[in-house]
């Protein structure tokens, strides 16, 4: 440390200072307040969950009989480990019974309408890949069940058979999902990772906007010809970790097939999965990897070993935090909007239709309705091009209240879906899933399915699963 | 009443230590004839006060005699005497002098019998009355208003005690009641009628008024709100031309209500309900007038109902209302999915953990059960468990 110090003049080399490359990741971050730890990747998730679950319940046991008071004393919890306990995905309950007959999700009984209504069960392979991509969260109720499946519901088949065109005609699906709390929107979209994943396409997820919006991670600004945007280092690193990993047996086939400028020499037909593990090993060098790899994922398929470039899927949840200003300052003590941090802008310009890939693709987003800031135009966005689908009366907006522009101008020609509740048909499959599982007691028959249908305000999955599953009486 | 035995009193202590003999041929005045004859209409009963006579009156004196005059006697009496005096005869005036001077002087005197029999007699009929009417309660004095009374109410003193005399203070306010009730009903019987040879047909207002003001009237009271007028008007009544009417509710911002499609302004800032009135005629005319100048239209503004909520009327869905037909609807629909639900296999909670459970007692019992099916030879039966093979080898 002391060696960039000249001791005589009390100075440090002006070059050292601009170029300052911490060796490690968790040395410095750019330009936060919070701790190292809070913004490293979140622990990856093997596949061995359930030990994983062992080694926390040991830890906390462990620290509760370990204190000498008695009750209330004790070793408080280890820096991170709360957040740990608060953020960890159980996907697996071994008290609840295996489901015979429950099929896997494959790439054919995705499209096939006689799935609708019909729980599909998640390969291991897919489930490893979603894993990586952090598509679950801890809020759903997979450690309810034996092993994670889903409903395959008519917006589901709606939502695959859009993908499945745009992968065949090279086209872009741009598509917002929206609904009420519970609806299923996360789910859907994970359907949908799932679904691109067995047709072999790259999946990229943000799983949460919030954590790009809140300030956690560090930011940089960095100029792309007149204008400044922020790339976010760390979490771009993390995020190129989790690519590589999602998409491990996509990118390990793949080639690079052109030269970029890079920080550091790159072997020339290095694989996209090596390619992506380097970026993500330093965080000083995450953005220009990133933006190498996003042009050769977009670049045109070429003949040749390792050069097809099969369709991407962009996924992002919690829309409303890419959807307004987030709580990074710029020089002028101003908040940054989100679009103009390097990476949501990326979505926003295939979202908005001003870039398109061009081996096809389809970016969904998600909104939240939990803990989510104001975005008033994303809500009338999602209206009104819910209404204009519909063919309906389009609603105007306010002359009189303030609008960001931006946020109509990505939405403007995107897909809003929006998600409503199950029918009584797919809430029978759903709940008779759950008496499979031995976690619903009651004969799933007509009254049961109605009742439960109604008091979850019209098959809103989210409650279902709670007034059936989560709440028993 | 207490007032009146005061007076006596005080005339008779008057009379008692007066100089002067008083001479009187008329009876004492009478006090009560000067009060009204009756009250209006009262319970407490009349009392006849006894008539006292507190003076003693002068006997007439007379005697024949030849003409006598005494000058000096005559300028000390008092007029009517100096008539008396004048008419009687001389033996008579003799007669007055010398009663005159004895009175004189047994009232004079204060130790004379007279004097002092008549002092006494006076005193004890004084007290006798001071103690039938206590003297009124002395008015306090004020106090003054310092920092710690100030507001308060003054302080009235004991209450006077009751003669039981008269009715209850309840029972006054219930009488005061019933008189203010038959004056309204004799209003309403007498006076009301009237009012119908005012009566004006009513006369709907035609299109060259569109104008409608209103005006509030607290029947002769000062009230503040008493000058204040609104009026209300249709801006689509001012046949003016649609991009006109636009511009005028564009300049009338939240007077304009655009439920009701109607603009409502008043005016109470000048004294009198006719000046406010002008006031608004002439504010309405200068907007017509502004609204008509072409010179900038608005039409780049847009309507601005930011101050106006329109209400939600909720109605009650027609399609949820359970007629007879529904009913009937729902009744078959309920059937056909019972009928569906008998066809189908039904999976409960409970028939899949007890079919886990015996798949899982079978995963257990079959290799058991298998092992138990393998024959055992019949010679070497036995000689494991018996420890044989080391003993036989």
């Amino acid at each position: 440390m002391s060696g960039s110090i000249c001791l005589r003049c009390l100075a440090r080399p002006v070059a050292a200072i601009e170029t300052a490359a911490p060796t490690s990741r968790i040395a410095t971050a750019a330009f936060s307040t919070s701790a190292p730890l809070a913004a490293n990747p979140p622990k990856k998730k093997g596949p061995a969950v359930a030990v994983k679950k062992q080694q926390h319940t040991k830890s906390f046991t462990k620290a509760r009989a370990g204190g000498k008071g008695g009750s209330g004393g004790g070793r408080p919890p280890q820096q991170g480990e709360r957040k740990a306990m608060r953020k960890r995905i159980v996907l697996s309950n071994t008290n609840a019974l295996e489901v015979h007959g429950l099929e896997d999700m494959t790439a054919k009984n995705i499209v096939d309408s006689q799935s609708a209504g019909k729980m599909l069960g998640l390969s291991n392979e897919v489930l490893d890949a979603l894993r990586a991509a952090a598509a679950f969260k801890p809020t759903q109720g997979w450690s309810l069940f034996r092993r994670p499946a889903t409903l395959v519901r008519k917006e589901t088949l709606e939502v695959v058979r859009q993908l499945e065109e745009a992968g065949d005609k090279k086209s872009t699906v741009r598509q917002v999902i929206f609904g009420e709390k519970g609806s299923g929107k996360s789910v859907l979209q994970l359907q949908a990772m799932a679904a691109a994943l067995l047709k072999g396409w790259v999946v990229i997820h943000i799983p949460e906007a919030q954590e790009l919006s809140i300030g956690h991670t560090s930011y940089q600004p960095v100029k792309i010809g007149e204008e400044t945007v922020y790339v976010q280092p760390h979490y771009i690193a993390q995020l190129l970790g989790q690519i590589a990993k999602a998409n491990y047996t996509v990118l390990s086939h793949l080639r690079l097939s052109k030269q970029h400028n890079l920080p550091i020499p790159v072997q020339s037909n290095i694989s996209l999965v090596r390619f992506a593990e380097l970026g993500a090993g330093d965080a000083d060098i995450a953005w220009p990897f990133f933006t190498a790899l996003w042009s050769e994922l977009t670049a045109p398929s070429a003949e040749g070993e390792g050069m097809a470039r099969p369709p991407v899927l962009l996924t992002l949840d919690s829309l409303n935090f890419a959807m307004g200003n987030t709580t990074y300052l710029n020089a002028e003590l101003q908040n940054i909007h989100a679009h103009d941090l390097a990476l949501v802008r990326q979505y926003m310009d295939i979202l908005s239709g001003a870039e398109s890939l061009p081996n096809g693709g389809a970016v969904i987003a998600a909104t939240t309705e939990s803990n989510k800031p104001a975005s008033p135009a994303l809500d009338f966005a999602c209206e009104r091009n819910e209404a204009l689908q519909a063919g309906k009366e389009v609603p105007e907006w306010d002359p009189y209240v303030k609008v960001d522009r931006r946020v109509l101008k990505v939405m403007e020609g995107a897909e809003a879906l929006h998600l409503k509740g199950l029918s009584k048909d797919e809430a029978r499959g759903v709940m008779e899933y759950y008496a499979r599982s031995g976690m619903l007691r009651q004969t799933v028959n007509d009254s049961l399915v109605g009742e439960k249908w109604a008091l979850s305000g019209g098959g809103i999955i989210g409650e279902l699963e709670r007034s059936s599953v989560v709440m028993r009486v | 009443m207490a007032t009146a035995a005061k007076q006596i009193c005080r005339q008779a202590r008057q009379v008692s230590q007066h100089r002067a003999p008083a001479f009187t041929t008329r009876p004492s005045q009478c006090l009560y004839a000067q009060r009204p004859s009756l009250r209006s209409l009262s319970t407490s009963a009349l009392r006849s006060e006894e008539q006292k006579d507190a003076a003693p009156s002068a006997d007439d004196t007379s005697s024949d005699s030849a003409p006598y005059f005494n000058k000096t006697f005559y300028a000390t009496l008092s007029r009517d005497d100096k008539l008396d005096y004048r008419t009687v005869s001389a033996s008579e005036r003799r007669k007055m002098e010398r009663v005159a001077s004895e009175l004189s002087d047994a009232f004079d005197n204060k130790t004379s019998r007279i004097s002092r029999e008549l002092t006494e007699y006076v005193n004890q009929m004084a007290d006798e009355v001071n103690e039938e009417f206590p003297e009124p309660p002395q008015e306090r004095e004020r106090r003054m208003d310092g920092f710690f009374n100030m507001g308060e109410k003054e302080d009235i003193g004991p209450d006077e005690e009751f003669g039981e005399d008269d009715v209850s203070s309840i029972a006054h306010g219930e009488l005061e009641q019933q008189r203010e009730m038959r004056e309204y009903a004799r209003l309403a019987g007498w006076e009301m009628p009237l009012l119908a040879d005012l009566q004006v047909p009513f006369q709907p207002p035609t299109s060259a008024t569109p104008l409608r003001f209103r005006y509030t009237t607290y029947m002769g009271e000062q009230h503040p709100a008493s000058r204040k007028v609104v009026v209300e008007f249709d801006p689509s009544d001012l046949k003016l031309s649609e991009q006109q009417t636009s511009k005028l509710i564009k300049l009338l911002g939240s007077r304009y209500n655009p439920s009701t499609k109607t603009v409502k302004m008043s005016a109470e800032h000048f004294e009198t309900q006719a000046q406010n009135r002008r006031y608004l005629g002439d504010t309405v005319n200068s907007l017509i007038a502004e609204a008509k100048d072409p010179k900038d239209t608005f039409e780049d503004v847009p309507f601005d109902f930011r101050h106006h909520k329109p209400k939600r009327v909720l109605r009650f869905p027609e399609e949820w209302l359970l007629t007879e037909e529904r009913k009937r609807a729902l009744e078959e629909k309920r059937r056909l999915g019972l009928e569906q639900e008998q066809k189908r296999q039904l999976i409960s909670g409970v028939g899949a953990i007890e079919q886990q459970r015996e798949i899982d007692l079978a995963a257990v019992e079959a290799p058991i059960a298998e092992a138990a099916q393998v024959k055992i030879p019949a010679g070497k039966m036995g000689k494991k468990e018996m420890g044989q093979k080391g003993r036989r080898s």
